[in-house]
C-alpha cells in the first residue's frame, strides 16, 4: 500500500460518494404524489366547510399523505444516507409546507371575514395550487443544496 | 505501511470500495443503479455484494415480485463503521507520507 494507492482509493471514495448525492438530487417527486397530495388538500377542505370536526379531517389528511409514502421509495433508485438530509439542505422543503398552511390560514379568515360562501373550499383550492406551484422551486433549491454538498 | 490500523484489505480491493463507498453516502440503493454506476455486470455485482454480504458489511433487501422486484443493498452498521475506518487509515497513509517526506 502506497501514497499513490491510498490518494487513488480516496479519490475513488469522493467520486462514488458525489455518484450518489446527483441521483438523489436529479429525482423527483412522481406526479402521482403531488396530485394526490393536492386532491387530498382540496378534499379535506371541502369537507371542512359542511363539517367542522377539523380534527377528524386532521387525521384523515394525515393518514392519506402516510398510505402515498408507501410507494414513493419504489420511484427512487438511491435514498441518501441521514447525513445527507439535514434541514441545511431540506429547508426549502419545510418552507413549503409552512407556506402552503399560512395560504390556508389567511385565505380562509380573509373569506370568512368577507362573508364568502364556502371560504374553505375556496382556501383548500388556492392552498393546493400553492403546494403545486411551489413543489419544483422547492425541490430545485433543495437540489442545488445538495449537489453544493450543504 | 499496509498494516495502518483500520485498513481494510476487503474493502480496499478497487470494485468492492468503490461499491462500499457508493452505499455509504446512502440510507439504501437499488442493485441497478449500483450496476449502473460502476458500469458492471449483474453477475460481476452479485460476486462482490455476496463478499461483502458474508463479512457482514452490506444486507441485500429483496422487495416486490415479476417485473417489479426490486433488489436494496444497504450498508451494515458494522459495514459503516469500517468503511469509516479505512477511509481514516487511508488518509493517515497520505498524513504519513507526507510528514515522512518533510
Amino acid at each position: 500500500m502506497d501514497i499513490g494507492d491510498a490518494r487513488e482509493g480516496l479519490e475513488d471514495i469522493r467520486v462514488r460518494q458525489a455518484q450518489a448525492v446527483r441521483e438523489a438530487a436529479s429525482w423527483r417527486w412522481p406526479w402521482w404524489y403531488v396530485a394526490g397530495t393536492a386532491v387530498l388538500m382540496l378534499a379535506v377542505s371541502v369537507a371542512l366547510d359542511f363539517n367542522h370536526d377539523a380534527a377528524l379531517f386532521t387525521v384523515v389528511y394525515c393518514c392519506g399523505v402516510a398510505l402515498l409514502q408507501v410507494p414513493l421509495a419504489a420511484s427512487m433508485r438511491v435514498r441518501l444516507h441521514r447525513s445527507h438530509r439535514t434541514l441545511r439542505v431540506n429547508w426549502p422543503l419545510g418552507a413549503l409546507v409552512i407556506v402552503v398552511a399560512a395560504v390556508y390560514v389567511a385565505a380562509r379568515v380573509a373569506l370568512a371575514a368577507a362573508g364568502a360562501p364556502l371560504p374553505s373550499t375556496i382556501a383548500g383550492a388556492l392552498m393546493a395550487g400553492a403546494y403545486v406551484a411551489g413543489l419544483p422551486a422547492a425541490q430545485e433549491i433543495t437540489a442545488r443544496r445538495l449537489r453544493a454538498g450543504h | 505501511m499496509s498494516l495502518v490500523p483500520g485498513f481494510d484489505e476487503l474493502i480496499h480491493a478497487p470494485t468492492r470500495l468503490s461499491i462500499v463507498a457508493l452505499l455509504a453516502a446512502s440510507q439504501w440503493a437499488e442493485f441497478t443503479f449500483v450496476r449502473d454506476s460502476l458500469q458492471m455486470s449483474d453477475s460481476a455485482l452479485s460476486k462482490q455484494i455476496s463478499t461483502l454480504e458474508e463479512a457482514g458489511y452490506v444486507t441485500v433487501r429483496k422487495t416486490g415480485a415479476g417485473r417489479n422486484r426490486r433488489t436494496h443493498l444497504q450498508l451494515s452498521s458494522r459495514g459503516r463503521r469500517a468503511f469509516s475506518r479505512h477511509a481514516a487509515a487511508l488518509q493517515q497513509i497520505i498524513a504519513d507520507a507526507a510528514a515522512h517526506a518533510r
